[in-house]
């Protein structure tokens, strides 16, 4: 499909629905991109055909496979394949009434055995049960003869669930662990603790933060004179005299990193600038009451040795502010500002004389229509890009194409690390005309494309072109218009660990095979609302697939 | 004479004024002196309302006039307005309707000249006209001098007319001391006129572009957006080429019309003559407003001290609000209106007002959602209190229990239940019994109604419960004070019992009374005078002049009035405005767009042709507004439809028996085997339901369902659906309730891609090392069950709230959410839960299906964007970008764009869908 004729499609739609608007009141261009055609979707489907009969093979041999798992269930507990017994067969057609799908692509049927969906791919015929019309999906019908014979009524019900650990708690607890979570839930009981390792100790801090204790109480505990670092993530229910308690008891501290400190004042912050005087490394999410002066006067006092600082969350933090940092903090190497109202233009011109940073995080401007806008931001990376390792973007919503090719391309030489995300204006030229042939880069090892809406499957093959070496972790979530051509070709990075392909409608079983048998060093793949990817999809030991709609991720009701 | 004689300095004439006409003398003068007069910074919109400078006779500001006008025509297509304004001027062409609607002020000019004996009458009406016409004279334009003419010409006629009223008489010397203003006045007259004159043109302009004879929505709005869009400028030359596009039919009708206006003589508002007739019998009405005015002094914010036995240290502005509290108990009013925006602590203020005189009965009603909310919060706060909670069946018939308490805290619909067992009496075994009110028979000392917009509706039995109360103080708390309409505003008056502003008054006698009664429908119960000859004073002061003219001469007048009273009994702040002393958090809103999947869309695709289909239907046939229940229905069918086919497919309708249904265990979220029911409704597996209990730390613990402590008989044989109960209501009521859960059909269901994106946005949130949680709000009870079944199976555990459950329930519910760190997700129904709650442990709202009134949105929001929130709050819309979802979203914008762009118009134009507005969703 090319291109072009996808964006005639795109502009004949936005055309249409303007004619429809007779209301002249202006509607943010997101919202006219409402009434995309989807005729794309259409065409992928047409095409993948070819690749699906190449795949057949495979495909069995998987499900043969599968078969061998499916006898030794009961020894497989990550994976477990047990399925309910039916109930009936209810037919999908009301879902696909008027059969829009294209003749001879897969089709998506419920086992009648197992309960659990599965691909018909496009020209078998799926085997069908002992009463001739439920479907049986490949494992059942694997051993039909023998499962007919012995289709047990009533599986056992504890059993019958495909449990998969949630991200949350992937790992079966070590004793160390159980122990540490069962000190966190006591938290309010324990005075002091005796030798425990620094490991542990953020342990703890990790899951009593998660528990929602950290208070002005607990947080003693974790106050040390011998830190120097000090990282506390949920510093809600800390009050003003627990958080000036973190200068007074630890004044060695280099590197501090406070999550979610709304409560922090302008007094906090000046009581820091006097007593830490050996701080370097600055991180504050949410401090949203301490205003600029405050800040200011941080930067005057201790920002010479500053090598790292990272803000979030504010709305008080003004292109003053900005400038005293870029002017006092000379050493500085990482700089990240999210989500702070007031970013705009103006901001990026100071940060240009910041030409050691290795990292540069700008995301989420001020809300729509200002921000960051492309000529200020490609002159910015002309400046400081030849040393960026790490750069992300996420949610400048107005940037164009030029940044990518005319600052991040030729600057940007040392760049590992790209998130984009959100940035909706970025185009598939633009970011084809990026990678292709992109040789003073050695490739990226993240890369995040997450609702980069317009992009399609050349920028994707640009992209694994470019980097296909390097790859690491891979999001293309929300990129609808892929197809599944350019997700096979995902196959050739070798070395991908993480990959989210969620709402990538062209995402199904087949693709997923495939990535189960070449990309070997995957560990998980994300795949929410990849409507085709059914409970049947193989999978092996060590990857984990996040986000099927049917998976049951962990048992109600447990207990810390 | 020079136009800048208008604006002050002619000469002055004394004695002259009405009543009427001095107070629109008074908002001439404050805006002449200085456009930032009157404002005072509270109840913005109100404010904004009353200071419109629409006296001065600068073009510009005739500019803006004519912007207000226009925009209130256009956005008030309601039938009952314009049948009103039909049904007083019957057959007239528009533009003499609109010079029409200043009458009230040309009758007080008429009555003046009258009553001075010895003036010379003629002399002072040309030169009242001069004035008026030169006023006009920067803009040349024939449709201005009409304008102007015609009231002139009025006036003239009415000098000969023999119409005095006695009473007015007598104020005309007090006010003479204000005459001065008196001519500016008039330019002012002069001015609304011209800028109706255009107005109405304008609005010819369009009946002629549009097919309809209505104003035509999309092409005022098209007005609309440039006047926004440009600066005063471009509004100026646009305003003048309307008035040359209309050059060529306006002279003509003035030619035409005026020889009738002069035989027609005086015309008097209704509301006018209304009054006048009032005063026969009720001569003190005729100084409420200036005694109110000069008398009660609008009270300065002062600190009052943190109160003794008050465990949470008040911020600042809620000082000030407790220390004008006070003030106001001991006032004329007795009470007042604590209208601060949601989530500035009215609670906190209100306990700590309680406070203050300790031993006295009060008596808190709020929605049931609340109840247990203020008795933590009292028992948090103020453990001194002692509260009772008078609600459920076990609640107490002494008095004296009642008492005893400090506080007793009970429900709207608690009180409106005792109400009408008093009133009506209750139907018990064929005979009606009626049962005496506890809580009317008790004399309180204070009654406190929280989120008081509940009695807006003043002839409903709450209001009417609520208005029957005995007690020395009266309160109403409400963030919303005025949701929809300024007669909303007339229950809380009437509930005050302020005199004379909620009395009914009769036209014939001296006779008035807080109630309407007529026990043999006929005739008074005190003065024996027919209904019609009794008037809702506040109906004739405020609310009709508003009705019927928007923010223009009377109904500017009016909103001054309401402006004054207000400032009298009403304190309100804002969030923006104590920003600072609030240091609340940022708030974020985006929005997550979604495209549905092949089969979603198909399904949705052939739904949405069929009402498309049928909408045209109605428009062919011209009944649209004849099918708009159909159509309404139509389009909570597709919006369910985006939320999950599954809404629509497997609705119930009324009374369908032999469902399918399935019994599903809490726990498992299966289909239960050898199923057993709780005592509050729920449903398990017997074996879960073990296992559940015997495991459990503590001795007794709680539903998984509804939180509140289980109590289960295990050994219970199993559970079968009764299924000889014929009626299918009964039978749906043997669990708490139907959940659509229960028709699905388990073993095929298949998400949507709404459900998924919240999943998936709700996974993202969880951290090892952080918890965020969220709530997420929708308009459907059902949809709210499909979530929160799909999200325990992918393991999250929520708490749901609904309009279902008792307030225990509702209370363990809250408490649940905010107490346990692994309970991360909140299902609220929007109705349920949209006010009362304060739920600061979320950080994150989602809301699933975009409403058509954003205000109903932002309430929702409130509930966690409040004090003693920390942290940074983001709030996710998910729309469904290929569906209506998309078009509701551009409608708000659209509509929100008209509301920020005009001020004093009626906000119920966001809650309202024209036709215009559905012709937008359904033609694609």
């Amino acid at each position: 499909m090319s291109v072009d004729g996808e964006d005639e499609s795109m502009v004949s739609a936005e055309e249409d629905s303007s004619e429809d608007d007779l209301i002249p009141i202006a509607v943010p261009v997101r919202t006219t991109r409402a009434t995309r055609s989807r005729t794309s979707a259409a065409v992928t489907v047409d095409k993948s055909e070819g690749f699906s009969s190449k795949a057949d093979a495979k495909a069995s041999a998987a499900s043969s496979k599968k078969n061998a798992r499916k006898k030794v269930d009961s020894s497989d507990d990550s994976n477990g394949e047990d399925f309910q017994d039916i109930t009936g067969y209810v037919s999908r057609s009301k879902f696909s009434h008027k059969g829009r799908l294209p003749q001879g692509a897969n089709k998506i049927e419920f086992c009648s055995r197992c309960r659990a969906r599965f691909t018909v791919k496009a020209g078998t015929t799926p085997a069908t049960d002992n009463s001739g019309i439920g479907l049986l999906c490949a494992a059942c019908s694997g051993g039909s003869s023998d499962a007919s014979a012995a289709a047990p009524k009533a599986i056992k019900k504890s059993s019958r669930r495909k449990i998969q650990k949630a991200e949350v708690e992937c790992q079966v607890p070590s004793l160390q662990d159980l122990c540490i979570q069962k000190i966190a839930g006591c938290i309010e009981d324990v005075e002091a603790f005796g030798d425990i390792s620094d490991i542990s100790m953020a342990k703890i801090c990790k899951i009593i933060c998660r528990n929602r204790s950290l208070n002005t109480d607990t947080i003693q505990l974790f106050l040390d004179p011998r830190h120097t670092e000090l990282s506390l993530y949920d510093c809600t229910d800390i009050e003003a005299p627990g958080l000036l308690n973190i200068a007074q008891f630890c004044p060695k501290i280099r590197s501090l990193n406070l999550i979610r400190c709304g409560r922090i004042l302008d007094e906090t912050i000046n009581y820091y600038t006097e007593h830490l005087t050996e701080l370097c490394s600055l991180n504050l999410s949410g401090p949203f009451m301490v205003t600029d002066a405050a800040f200011i006067k941080l930067f005057e006092k201790v920002g010479e040795q500053f090598r790292q600082f990272c803000l979030e969350h504010s709305y008080r933090f003004t292109f003053k502010a900005v400038t005293a940092v870029c002017q006092s903090c000379p050493q500085l190497s990482r700089l990240e500002l999210g989500k702070c109202t007031l970013m705009d233009d103006e901001w990026l011109a100071p940060i240009s004389n910041l030409t050691g940073l290795t990292s540069l995080g700008l995301s989420y401007p001020k809300d729509a229509g200002k921000g960051l806008t492309t000529e200020p931001m490609v002159k910015l990376l002309l400046a400081v890009g030849s040393g960026l390792g790490s750069l992300d973007l996420e949610g400048c919503v107005a940037l164009e194409d030029a940044v990518l090719t005319e600052a991040i391309r030729p600057s940007c030489v040392r760049l590992e690390r790209l998130n984009i995300s959100g940035c909706e204006e970025f185009t598939t030229e633009g970011v084809a005309a990026l990678f292709t042939d992109w040789k003073v880069n050695r490739g990226l090892s993240v890369l995040n494309l997450r609702k980069c809406i317009m992009l399609g499957d050349d920028a994707l093959n640009a992209a694994i072109a470019h980097s296909h070496e390097t790859l690491d972790e891979l999001d293309i979530n929300s990129l609808e218009e892929l197809t599944k051509d350019a997700l096979v070709s995902l196959s050739r990075c070798e070395n991908l660990t993480k990959l989210d392909v969620s709402w990538v409608r062209a995402m199904d079983d087949e693709v997923l095979e495939r990535f189960v048998q070449s990309n070997l060093k995957l560990e998980q793949v994300v795949v929410w609302g990849n409507h085709r990817i059914t409970e049947c999809c193989p999978t092996r030991k060590g990857l984990r697939v996040v986000g099927r709609e049917g998976d049951y991720v962990t048992l109600p009701f447990r207990r810390f | 004479m020079p136009p800048k004689k208008a604006s002050g300095t002619s000469t002055p004439t004394t004695a002259r004024a009405t009543r009427s006409m001095r107070s629109q003398s008074t908002v001439s003068n404050a805006s002449d002196q200085s456009s930032t007069t009157t404002a005072n910074g509270d109840s913005s919109q109100l404010n904004s309302v009353a200071s419109t400078p629409n006296t001065s006779i600068s073009t510009l500001k005739l500019e803006d006039l004519s912007d207000d006008d226009d925009d209130f025509q256009s956005v008030k297509p309601s039938p009952v307005a314009l049948g009103k304004r039909r049904k007083i001027e019957p057959p007239m062409p528009a533009s003499l309707k609109r010079t029409r609607s200043s009458g009230s002020m040309q009758r007080s000019q008429r009555i003046k000249v009258e009553d001075t004996p010895n003036a010379s009458d003629d002399d002072d009406s040309i030169n009242i006209s001069q004035v008026t016409s030169e006023s006009s004279a920067p803009s040349p334009s024939p449709a201005s001098s009409r304008a102007t003419r015609t009231p002139r010409s009025r006036i003239s006629s009415a000098a000969k007319k023999p119409s005095v009223t006695a009473s007015s008489s007598v104020k005309i010397r007090k006010s003479s001391p204000k005459a001065a203003t008196k001519p500016a006045a008039r330019t002012s007259r002069a001015a609304s006129q011209k800028a109706r004159a255009a107005v109405a043109v304008q609005i010819k302009k369009d009946g002629s572009t549009s097919d309809s004879d209505d104003e035509e929505e999309y092409g005022s709005d098209a007005e609309l957006s440039e006047e926004t869009d440009d600066s005063d400028n471009d509004s100026e030359s646009e305003d003048s080429s309307d008035s040359g596009s209309d050059s060529d039919p306006a002279p003509v009708q003035v030619v035409r019309r005026r020889p009738t206006a002069r035989q027609r003589g005086p015309t008097l508002t209704w509301m006018e003559k209304v009054n006048i007739e009032l005063l026969k019998f009720h001569p003190e009405l005729a100084t409420v407003w200036d005694e109110l005015e000069n008398k009660v002094s609008v009270s300065a914010p002062e600190l009052a001290d943190q109160p003794e036995g008050l465990k949470l240290r008040l911020l600042p502005f809620q000082r000030e609000g407790l220390s004008w509290m006070r003030k106001q108990e001991n006032g004329l009013f007795q009470g007042g209106i604590l209208a601060d925006e949601m989530g500035m602590g009215k609670t906190i203020q209100m306990i700590s007002l309680l406070l203050s005189e300790p031993g006295k009965p009060n008596l808190i009603v709020a929605p049931t959602v609340a109840i247990v909310q203020w008795k933590n919060e009292i028992n948090d706060h103020a453990p001194s209190l002692k509260v009772l909670i008078f609600h459920g069946p076990k609640r107490t018939e002494l008095m004296s229990e009642l008492t005893k308490h400090d506080v007793v805290l009970t429900t709207y619909s608690i009180l409106e239940s005792a109400y009408r067992k008093q009133r009506h009496g209750v139907k018990r075994q064929g005979m009606t019994v009626k049962e005496d009110s506890l809580l009317h028979r008790i004399k309180w000392h204070r009654v406190i109604l929280d989120e008081a917009h509940n009695i807006k509706e003043r002839s409903c039995n709450t209001a009417r419960s609520a208005f029957e109360l005995k007690s020395d103080r009266k309160w109403s708390l409400s963030g919303t004070p005025m949701q929809n309409r300024v007669g909303e505003l007339y229950s809380l008056i009437r509930f005050m019992q302020a005199d004379p502003y909620g009395y009914y008054f009769c036209k014939k006698c001296p006779c008035k009374s807080l109630h309407w009664k007529y026990s043999n429908k006929k005739d008074c119960d005190d003065c024996g005078h027919r209904p019609m000859d009794h008037v809702c004073w506040w109906n004739n002061e405020i609310l009709k002049p508003i009705q019927n003219y928007g923010t223009q001469g009377v109904g500017e007048k009016a909103f001054r009035k309401l402006r004054l009273l207000l400032d009298r009994i009403m304190l309100r702040r804002t969030k923006v405005e104590r920003a600072d002393d609030l240091g609340l958090p940022p708030r974020t809103m985006t929005v997550s767009r979604y495209l549905f999947n092949e089969e979603e869309e198909d399904l949705y695709e052939s739904l949405f042709s069929d009402t498309q289909r049928k909408f045209s239907t109605y428009v062919e046939q011209g009944t649209v507004l004849n099918n708009y229940a159909n159509i309404f229905e139509l389009l909570t069918k597709m919006r369910q439809m985006v939320d999950h086919p599954d809404m629509v497919l497997k609705k119930v309708k009324p009374g369908q028996i032999g469902l399918v249904e399935t019994m599903v265990c809490s726990i498992c979220q299966e289909e239960a085997e050898d199923p057993i029911v709780s005592k509050c409704h729920h449903l398990f597996c017997r074996e879960d339901a073990e296992q559940y209990v015997t495991t459990s730390l503590v001795e007794a613990p709680e539903c998984p369902v509804c939180h509140i402590p289980l109590s289960i008989d295990l050994q219970q044989p199993t559970y079968v659906k009764d299924e000889t109960e014929a009626d299918a209501e009964i039978r749906h009521k043997t669990f708490a309730r139907t959940s659509i859960v229960n028709r699905i059909n388990m073993d095929t269901w298949r998400s949507s891609t709404k459900i998924e994106a919240l999943v998936e946005q709700l996974f993202n949130l969880q951290r090892e090392d952080r918890s965020t949680k969220s709530i997420c709000f929708s308009q459907y009870v059902t949809f709210l069950d499909l979530i929160k079944w799909r999200l325990e199976k992918a393991g999250f555990k929520c708490v749901k709230l609904d309009g279902h459950m008792t307030p225990a329930q509702r209370d363990a519910s809250i408490q649940k959410f905010s107490n346990d760190p692994n309970v991360t997700v909140f299902l609220i129904s929007l109705k349920a839960g949209g006010v009362a709650l304060n739920l600061t442990a979320a950080s994150r709202v989602f809301i699933c299906d975009p409403w058509w009134n954003p205000a109903a949105e932002l309430q929702a929001m409130d509930r966690i964007h409040r004090i003693g929130q920390y942290r940074p709050i983001l709030i996710t819309r998910l729309i469904i970008e290929n569906s209506i979802e998309s078009r509701i979203l551009q409608l708000q914008e659209k509509k929100q764009a008209m509301v920020d762009s005009t001020i004093g118009k009626d906000p119920a134009a966001l809650a309202r869908l024209t036709p215009e507005d559905l012709r937008f969703l359904f033609v694609n």
